[in-house]
């Protein structure tokens, strides 16, 4: 092989390795086309989950708006009324304000672990004998002032004389805990 | 000067190689047309890499800031489902917190001056707390007192279910569940 061959060799092997490396780049640049073409149909598709996200949000938002409104308006009330001391204070200051005759009070904080949301319950027993409408005006401010507070049992009877009237009642105040993790009841 | 000199000017040189057959010219034009086209091709396809690059990082950015959109969102709605866990179980509470003191002043009025009230007890019900169980002893009453309470009840919104009347002696016993009717 002279001189002139092995310059086209060369010269041959020059174009060879020119066609390759075009293609190579060809090649490439059609691989990064397709990533940036599926890389655009994701983002639709994660346009479109957005979308379909916020509707949700919006339905969402009209179906719950009042029970939030409802959880927005009896806040400030539980949070008035956060541990047994304070369930406690607020009652008999009801109590206080009508200068009623209480012959027995019994409280105690019970805990109730099926529901977070309202972990602990002020229970408590009252035995009252006074006038008649001082007592029902008592029961009334009672459940006007505290209106969490469930009566569970009220007994109303006569009393020493025929203006008094005796009355026991048994009721609950409930301590609420607002930051609780409130689970969905299993069907 | 040698004849041979003389004669041929061209000095034999038999060291020197043969000349390359006429196909072999093809091989310098296809060099710089590969040359050309090769580059173009480069540039061209380098070019598309860039563009394509740029578009698929711009698509990335996006779909990272659609996805973190929606998870905001999501967590938006999961917040929002707490709060109504959390108001369902607080109107679970109220529902049975209504007031008994409206109830207890109705029943006491419902009642003539002639007829005496013994005991009047109200107990809610463990299980559905909306309910309570009504029960009154009246002294020398009649049926007629017994509708008078069940008129005065009912105009309070509450609903007399399942009532038992027994009488002893001069007392009247009555006992009802009161339900609350909405509507």
């Amino acid at each position: 092989m002279n001189g002139k061959k092995i310059a086209s060799l060369i010269l041959v092997m020059i174009i060879a390795s020119i066609a390759y490396g075009s293609q190579m780049m060809q090649k490439k640049s059609s691989a990064m086309r397709t990533e940036a073409t599926q890389a655009a149909d994701d983002c639709n598709a994660s346009a479109d989950k957005r979308k379909f996200a916020a509707t949700k949000l919006q339905n969402t938002e009209f179906n719950c708006k009042e029970f939030r409104g409802f959880l927005k308006r009896w806040t400030p009330v539980i949070q008035h009324l956060q541990t047994g001391q304070e369930a406690e204070q607020a009652l008999m200051g009801v109590v206080r304000n009508n200068g009623i005759v209480v012959l027995s009070q019994k409280f105690e904080v019970k805990d109730n672990r099926s529901n977070n949301f309202i972990p602990k319950t002020l229970q408590g027993t009252l035995i009252i004998q006074d006038e008649y409408s001082k007592v029902l005006n008592w029961m009334g401010e009672l459940e006007k002032k505290i209106p969490l507070v469930r009566v569970n049992s009220c007994r109303i009877k006569q009393g020493e004389n025929g203006r008094q009237i005796n009355m026991e009642v048994h009721f609950e105040i409930p301590l609420v805990n607002l930051e609780a993790e409130v689970e969905q009841p299993k069907k | 000067m040698s004849a041979y000199v003389t004669h041929d000017f061209k000095t034999p040189r038999p060291d020197g190689s043969r000349r390359l057959p006429r196909t072999f010219m093809l091989v310098p034009i296809l060099f710089y047309l590969s040359l050309v086209a090769g580059s173009y091709l480069s540039i061209n396809s380098y070019v598309n890499y860039r563009e394509s690059c740029k578009s698929r990082d711009n698509s990335k950015a996006q779909t990272a800031e659609q996805d973190g959109a929606t998870s905001h969102i999501e967590a938006d709605i999961a917040n929002i489902n707490k709060e109504k866990l959390k108001a369902e179980k607080l109107v679970q509470w109220v529902e049975g917190t209504r007031m008994i003191q409206p109830i207890s002043v109705a029943v006491t009025r419902a009642i003539p001056p002639e007829v005496s009230l013994g005991e009047m007890s109200f107990e809610r019900s463990v299980d559905i707390p909306a309910q309570i169980n009504l029960s009154v002893r009246i002294n020398s009453g009649g049926m007629e007192d017994i509708g008078r309470i069940q008129t005065a009840v009912e105009s309070l919104k509450y609903h007399a279910y399942n009532s038992q009347q027994s009488k002893t002696g001069d007392f009247l016993d009555y006992r009802t569940i009161l339900v609350w009717q909405q509507n």
